[in-house]
């Protein structure tokens, strides 16, 4: 990927995100907005609103024991209250990465256009949801530094506003892919498909990054609930264990598309030409799906 | 891309990100309600609400709208206000939840909407459609009024009173400079002086026709603003009346 490529990205993250902040941000009154979350999970006619309808009540019912084992905490700091919430913080992370979101789709878009092993698999999972939890711990705590030094934002500004530079990222990281992967049909038409390249750990680095750079809204209710009972140290170190979770959740994904894609093209190994069909398939659908994912993201956020 | 040059690369992204913008500590704007439970021959027909906005809003909302306070609201006024009303508040299912067992019941359109002056402040009266049939079995529908993200607070009050409630006894409704932040809620509600509704439930239409309980109170499975509030819900209980009762 250029810098000329990389810096077209940001410009392009810079100019939807000034849009944004010329709206009266967030006035129900003055501004379109959409019903509650809740709501919506209740509501939706999606194929896959029963799962998101118990993965909801699932964690709704992690957060309620959360919040009462919270309170334990406040009584006896390093006690039994705390480790449970710890532990219950892991299986919150875990069904909460089940969710939508979370870069399970980026995941397994990266490990189809790449070839990749199940220590990067795992290294991305982690990395991309450490990034998630740590820009949820910043928007909930440097976030109000950083008002007052520059002005003020509200949270959901920010949060807003990293989002649309993480989706910017991922179409740009997605477009790059798509013209690699167009090159490399190109070049290898009519013969051995050009092999691609294994993940590189900067291009994993990179692409974690961009796909946790939008704050876990899990995280920074859990942060924000835990600051306003005075356990700020227990809730920081229930995020810890919340992006374990939630990293084993996008881990998993990952495995299985880089197990997946490589059983599959062993399979056809021996079948010229249905093998390279594969080969070129699959790269170019996880170029297409990342970019179209990031677009998509954007889009929806433009709408909201 | 050479990852030496990422954070210059960067800086000019990390710097927008942080440029000065408007901003309110939560909440930002006041509604004081005061809401009806509608029946009709058949059983529940929904929900009249009486919507009382601060007078900052009223003039945010005046101002969005091009209308102005003399002499009234005319036909334009009133109609550019209804349209964004409509579409805005609209969309946000007039920040009313109602589950019907359990259920998230939305409404799926607006039943009438009516704005006027009230002294200084805007008076929005519209009506949200909520048809449940009364059965022979006690049916139960939880209606509750507020707005889950607390940008707006919403106080329920009786019909005809005011609660007297000054949103801006609380010095960080009105500093527009002031970060949000994870004790709103305890600061507000103190420094303004709400109280839980103790008022009575008004009921309009047939409700003589139907076995019916109905009371204001919490609601703990509509908490709000990261598990901080719990609203106050209208919970309704209703069937047919059985012969000979």
């Amino acid at each position: 990927m250029s810098l000329r490529l990389a810096c077209a990205g940001l410009c392009l993250a810079l100019a939807l995100s000034c849009l944004a902040g010329t709206a009266e941000a967030g006035n129900p009154f003055l501004t379109p907005g959409s019903v509650a979350p809740a709501q919506d999970v209740a509501e939706s006619p999606s194929l896959f609103s029963p799962l998101a309808t118990v993965l909801a009540r699932w964690q709704l019912a992690l957060r309620s024991r959360m919040a009462a084992l919270a309170h334990g905490i406040r009584q006896e700091p390093w006690g039994r209250s705390f480790w449970l919430f710890m532990v219950l913080s892991l299986a919150y992370g875990v069904a909460h990465a089940l969710g939508p979101g979370h870069s399970k789709a980026v995941a397994a878009a990266y490990f189809l256009d790449r070839p990749g092993t199940w220590a990067r698999g795992l290294a991305f999972g982690y990395g991309a949801m450490f990034a998630h939890v740590l820009s949820a711990v910043a928007v909930v705590y440097a976030g109000k530094l950083l008002f007052q030094a520059a002005g003020g934002l509200t949270a959901e500004d920010l949060a807003g506003r990293l989002e649309t530079v993480s989706y910017v990222l991922l179409c740009l990281v997605g477009s790059a892919f798509l013209v690699r992967a167009m090159r490399r049909l190109l070049a290898g038409a009519g013969a051995d498909p050009v092999p691609a390249a294994p993940a590189s750990r900067r291009e994993l680095a990179f692409l974690a990054l961009a796909a946790g750079l939008a704050p876990c809204p899990g995280s920074t209710l859990v942060l924000v609930f835990s600051i306003s009972l005075g356990i700020p140290a227990a809730g920081l170190l229930a995020l810890g264990s919340i992006s374990l979770g939630m990293g084993l959740t996008v881990s998993g994904v990952a495995v299985a598309t880089i197990a997946t894609r490589g059983r599959v093209l062993g399979l056809l190994r021996s079948h010229g030409r249905a093998y390279r069909l594969a080969h070129a398939g699959a790269s170019l659908a996880g170029a297409l799906a990342l970019t179209v994912l990031g677009l998509l993201l954007l889009a929806g956020q433009a709408l909201a | 891309m050479r990852f030496s040059r990422l954070p210059f690369a960067l800086l000019p992204a990390v710097l927008f990100l942080f440029r000065p913008a408007p901003l309110a500590a939560h909440p930002h704007a006041f509604v004081e309600l005061a809401m009806a439970v509608v029946f009709d021959q058949a059983g529940l027909a929904g929900f009249r609400q009486r919507w009382l906005l601060d007078e900052m809003t009223t003039r945010a909302v005046l101002e969005a709208a091009g209308a102005d306070y003399a002499g009234g609201l005319d036909a334009q006024e009133l109609a550019a206000i209804e349209q964004m009303s409509r579409q805005n508040l609209g969309s946000r299912a007039f920040f009313t939840d109602i589950r019907f067992s359990g259920q998230v019941v939305r409404p799926k359109e607006l039943g009438s909407f009516a704005a006027r002056f009230k002294g200084a402040k805007l008076e929005y009266e519209i009506f949200i459609p909520c048809p449940v049939p009364a059965g022979d079995e006690p049916r139960e529908v939880l209606a509750a009024v507020y707005d889950p993200t607390f940008y707006v607070y919403v106080l329920y009050a009786e019909e005809g009173k005011e609660s007297g409630v000054d949103p801006t006894a609380d010095p960080m409704f009105a500093r527009t400079q002031a970060p949000a932040s994870p004790d709103d809620y305890k600061r507000f509600t103190a420094a303004a002086g709400v109280t839980p509704y103790t008022g009575a439930v008004a009921l309009e239409g047939p409700a003589e026709l139907f076995d019916f309980r109905c009371a204001v109170g919490p609601a703990p499975e509509m908490t709000y603003f990261h598990g901080q509030i719990v609203p106050d819900a209208f919970r309704l209980t209703f069937s047919a009346l059985r012969a000979g009762r």
